[in-house]
């Protein structure tokens, strides 16, 4: 990176972290300050801070990766999201307001006992906690390596600098750095899509480069097929991620906790539909850009692996292998490119069918791929990388090496930006619900001053608890990918307990406790048979719940 | 209290129009790129 990309990069967070202190300065109501932010966002903030706390870096990496390597197709994850979106705001929303909470566990109390809302809310803090040091390691390793940046230094950037504005002003800086910072990621995103486009050979335009990633497979947007292994397909993204998208809106608190800082009632709704009206288009252009920059590396020169660190470790270790793979690749890659621009010179008179031309490009292609994943299982096996997933790496690769001069630090600060984003918002949710829900549970009120206190007290130590889950994240391997699929191993209970409060009036807090303890040891037992793909197993366990609580209606009688 | 409700569920019914439309646009352009 050039020095003015230094200089954009320092200064873009250094003014992130002054305006997040500024705009929390006042924290006169003590917890209402500190962890709802005195109540008073309109609805436009509480769009920004839903989408910022759930657009973490690994999304602006992983997803034209994605695009990159697999299509479009998981776009259809979001399908049920606008729908959750309906349910929340006819049922969680008026609740959550009506009863004046801090956390969406609390109303757990007031409708069943204190040992629901404690279990759902230890529950929250172990996922939430593990899996938010994982989200400061996952985007700190690509970083670290892409930069040449030490992984506990890149670390402490991620995850460790929003400390300060979040441990000083709570909800309230959280709020309006996530407004500022999600106002850049996508201003930063869209230039970035617009370069790509701008940075085709001459005579390539954005339908030739949309015909090349259609050819190549990479524009299914919609996959009808159903298998329930299959994690993207339009069934398992309306069914599966409407229940995924109501346990992550309507139960986890990093996500309640930005929409109960609304005004009103009006102004959450708002917030949450706009979201739902707003998140798929937003998903597909991120993907579409990913798409765009394959069509565009059909047209360049690209790397054979594109975490050119582990690459670079592979040529040290084994000249020869690394020297022989990348004659045969560059050779394959050049017909390739010359293929590519055939294919789009002949279209223009031939139109769009030229089915010979079409099959020796696709031959080309699945015989670099094919090279490509040899390379790829060689790296892994070898262990030259400490992260075997190449896809996060293919969007930073085409920053790094194909942009401009300062836009280059700019979508560097997007990525640590959104990381941000979605960590202040995980670390002020867990110090609502660790003080609110265990701490404070049945103890006599503190004064605001007191609250104050003890709230800055657990960001800074969930700060330091995240960091070091950071830190240790290097030395646990294929266990990180663990603690990444141990939310949803409990989201589909948790919004099972919600349901049953909600809509079952007669269940009791034993039967639900019971419920929910069932459906957690069914739900570890599918995962560890590998039966369904994650994303079913939110709609089971929430079902198993809502089913066994129905028996109370039965046992009546 | 009756004209509130009646703006939400024009919001509601806004969501799900939406969400159809951009269903049958995005297989369309699945369909003409394949």
């Amino acid at each position: 990176m050039s020095s003015f990309d230094w200089i954009v990069l320092s200064v873009t967070l250094a003014a992130m972290i002054a305006y997040g202190v500024y705009k929390g300065r006042d924290q006169a109501s003590g917890a209402q300050s500190y962890l709802l932010a005195d109540r008073q966002m309109p609805w436009y903030v509480v769009l920004l801070g839903i989408m910022a706390t759930q657009a973490s870096a690994i999304t602006f990496l992983s997803a034209p990766g994605q695009a990159y390597t697999d299509g479009m197709r998981f776009v259809q994850y979001y399908f049920g999201l606008p729908l959750a979106m309906i349910v929340i705001c006819i049922t969680f929303i008026p609740i959550f307001r009506r009863l004046n909470v801090y956390t969406a566990y609390e109303y757990l109390e007031q409708r069943f006992d204190k040992k629901t809302r404690l279990l759902t809310s230890l529950l929250f803090l172990l996922s939430r906690g593990l899996s938010t040091g994982v989200s400061i390691y996952a985007p700190a390793i690509i970083l670290s390596s892409m930069l040449g940046w030490n992984i506990y230094l890149t670390n402490v950037v991620m995850g460790g600098l929003l400390i300060i504005y979040t441990y000083t002003g709570g909800a309230k800086a959280v709020a309006h750095t996530q407004k500022l910072q999600f106002l850049i990621i996508l201003g930063s995103m869209a230039l970035a899509g617009y370069l790509v486009v701008h940075q085709l050979p001459a005579g390539v335009g954005m339908s030739d480069a949309l015909y090349i990633a259609g050819k190549s497979g990479k524009l299914n947007v919609i996959t009808t097929g159903f298998n329930w292994k299959d994690k993207y397909n339009i069934w398992s993204g309306l069914i599966g991620g409407f229940f995924l998208a109501l346990s992550y809106f309507g139960t986890d608190q990093s996500q309640v906790g930005r929409y109960i800082t609304g005004k009103d009632a009006r102004e959450s709704k708002l917030g949450l539909l706009i979201n739902g009206l707003v998140k798929i288009p937003m998903q597909f252009a991120i993907l579409l850009i990913g798409a765009l920059v394959f069509a565009f590396y059909s047209f360049h020169p690209a790397p054979l692996y594109f975490n050119s660190s582990a690459y670079n470790a592979l040529k040290h270790a084994e000249p020869q292998l690394a020297a022989g793979n990348e004659i045969r690749y560059n050779q394959l890659h050049s017909q390739y490119e010359a293929q590519a621009l055939a294919l789009v010179s002949s279209r223009k008179f031939t139109g769009n069918s030229q089915s010979a031309a079409v099959t020796r490009f696709k031959q080309t292609q699945q015989s670099l791929q094919a090279l490509r994943d040899s390379v790829s299982l060689h790296i892994a096996a070898q262990h030259y990388s400490p992260d075997k997933n190449d896809t996060n790496y293919i969007f930073l690769y085409f920053v790094k090496n194909a942009l401009p001069v300062g836009i280059v630090g700019l979508l560097f600060a997007v990525i640590i930006l959104a990381s941000w984003g979605s960590i202040s918002a995980a670390l002020n949710s867990l110090t609502a619900s660790s003080l609110m829900d265990v701490q404070m549970m049945g103890h006599a009120p503190m004064t605001a001053r007191g609250q104050l206190k003890y709230g800055r007290l657990h960001t800074l130590g969930w700060g330091i608890f995240c960091i070091c889950v950071a830190m240790f994240a290097a030395k646990l391997g294929s266990l990180i990918e663990a603690v990444n699929i141990l939310g949803s191993l409990f989201y589909g209970t948790i919004l099972g307990i919600f349901l049953v409060a909600f809509y079952v009036k007669r269940a009791k807090g034993s039967l639900v406790f019971t419920a929910a303890i069932i459906a957690e040891i069914s739900i570890i037992a599918i995962y560890l048979l590998d039966i369904v793909s994650f994303l079913w197993l939110n709609v089971i366990g929430a079902l198993i719940v809502v089913m066994i609580s129905l028996l109370s209606y039965l046992r009546r009688k | 209290m009756h004209t509130k409700k009646h703006t939400y569920r024009t919001w509601y019914i806004a969501v799900i129009v939406v969400l159809i439309i951009q269903i049958v646009l995005y297989y369309w352009f699945t369909r003409y790129w394949k």
